[in-house]
């Protein structure tokens, strides 16, 4: 016995921040980490860092910090509920062009 | 009977151009928000529009007061008497004309204006000349240089405190005349696979879920242009096994559910096709959102970005087997 079904959905634009915060205490065991070095013209001109985050639910954050906790993949557990983390890893290089 | 999953993660890929928005914050557009203050008359006049010595040339008959002798002042004539001649700060007098602002461009004037604020000894004397120069203070009251005539002439389009905000942010973020270039690439990863008892089912009746999901963005950014490119999809697979008697003793019965998707940014509506970012990807669109810089006083920084809509497809297939035997009504 077979059955097939297909669905078409459509995702509004999302929202994404990165935060380089001159002080941030990192959360190794949470799996939230930054490395980044603040803007500082003569030292260090360019935006540059790594950013993981791993998202335990979609509301666990101020802004929006994964595109796939709100996919069409399923995030959270069939058994018990409990939330499926999201591993987010972003890097980011940018350099002032004249 | 033991079955294993297949897991497959499909990618589709999608590239979209996404115009810069308002928000866009490149140091050269931090500093355009300050150019209608810049090239209002009540700036632009001092600073290369109105030469009050000219007896000739094209700034002749430029000074409302008239002809002033090389060497006089404004307020011995009773004009500009607001300014104070005995105070250098305060003395009324024209820039010098490689401070001149009338007919310049932005870029021209943020060229004119970057070294003098990366040049002084910290870019806190360019915010101090703005905010503590009389002359300005002057001009954001609505006074020609100080003077008092009875017509008002207007004041720039822009309060004091809100330029002084403009002028901030763009030393914050370097006094630079350029724009921000690179990259961001951001990879989402979800991945579980675990086995439950099937409730209301004997022993060993299971249900075993796999789901893998991945999302690849890269953001390119150049000349004030970002490019998005995606690449996403997962797969879900469900396995529920029963074991019950049937006509011919202990049997199974399995069933399988599995869900794919794939996705890909949307067209917008009007939207203008753009170049193909790569070979096998799919046409993109112009959309909105793009790439935000804020620069905070303490070096700390915000990146912000908008990704291009997006549209997914889910296939969903199911399956059943027994060794049960056939059903009879």
């Amino acid at each position: 016995m077979n059955s097939s079904d297909t669905t078409e959905l459509t995702w509004d634009p999302r929202h994404f921040t990165i935060r380089c915060p001159s002080n941030f205490t990192q959360d190794a065991a949470g799996g939230n980490l930054i490395d980044c070095d603040i803007f500082d013209p003569p030292r260090q001109p360019r935006l540059k860092g790594t950013m993981t985050r791993t998202i335990m639910n979609h509301e666990d954050a101020a802004d929006p910090q994964s595109w796939l906790s709100v996919s069409p993949v399923g995030n959270s557990r069939a058994d018990d509920g409990s939330s499926i983390p999201v591993v987010v890893t972003t890097t980011w290089d940018f350099v002032l062009v004249e | 009977m033991k079955k294993r999953a297949a897991i497959t993660l499909a990618l589709a890929a999608a590239a979209a151009l996404v115009a810069e928005n308002a928000m866009s914050a490149d140091p050269i557009e931090l500093f355009t928000e300050m150019v209608p203050v810049f090239t209002h008359d009540r700036c632009a006049n001092c600073h290369g529009g109105v030469d009050p010595h000219a007896e000739s040339g094209p700034l002749a008959d430029t000074h409302d007061g008239g002809i002033i002798p090389q060497g006089g002042t404004c307020a011995d004539s009773g004009c500009h008497t607001q300014t104070d001649d005995s105070n250098p700060q305060h003395r009324w007098m024209t820039a010098a004309l490689h401070h001149s602002f009338g007919g310049k461009s932005a870029r021209e004037l943020c060229d004119m204006q970057s070294p003098i604020a990366q040049r002084m000894q910290a870019p806190e004397d360019y915010y101090h000349h703005l905010n503590s120069d009389l002359l300005i203070d002057l001009a954001f009251v609505g006074r020609s240089g100080g003077a008092n005539p009875s017509a008002q002439p207007s004041p720039p389009p822009m309060r004091k405190d809100d330029f002084l905000k403009a002028a901030r942010a763009w030393l914050d973020a370097g006094a630079g005349c350029g724009s921000w270039a690179g990259t961001i690439t951001r990879k989402e990863k979800l991945g579980a696979s675990y086995t439950y008892p099937l409730a209301g089912m004997p022993p060993p009746s299971s249900v075993t879920v796999t789901e893998n999901a991945e999302r690849d963005m890269t953001l390119d950014r150049r000349d004030g242009v970002s490019t998005v490119n995606i690449r996403q999809g997962g797969r879900s697979n469900l396995t529920q096994v029963m074991h019950t008697t049937g006509p011919n003793g202990p049997c199974e019965i399995t069933t399988t559910s599995m869900s794919t998707w794939t996705g890909r940014d949307a067209a917008q509506p009007g939207g203008v096709p753009v170049v193909r970012p790569g070979p096998g990807a799919p046409p993109g669109v112009v959309a909105r959102g793009g790439l935000h810089v804020q620069i905070n006083p303490d070096g700390s920084y915000v990146i912000s970005f908008t990704t291009p809509e997006e549209r997914t497809t889910t296939a969903e297939t199911g399956h059943a087997t027994t060794d049960c035997g056939p059903c009879h009504r």
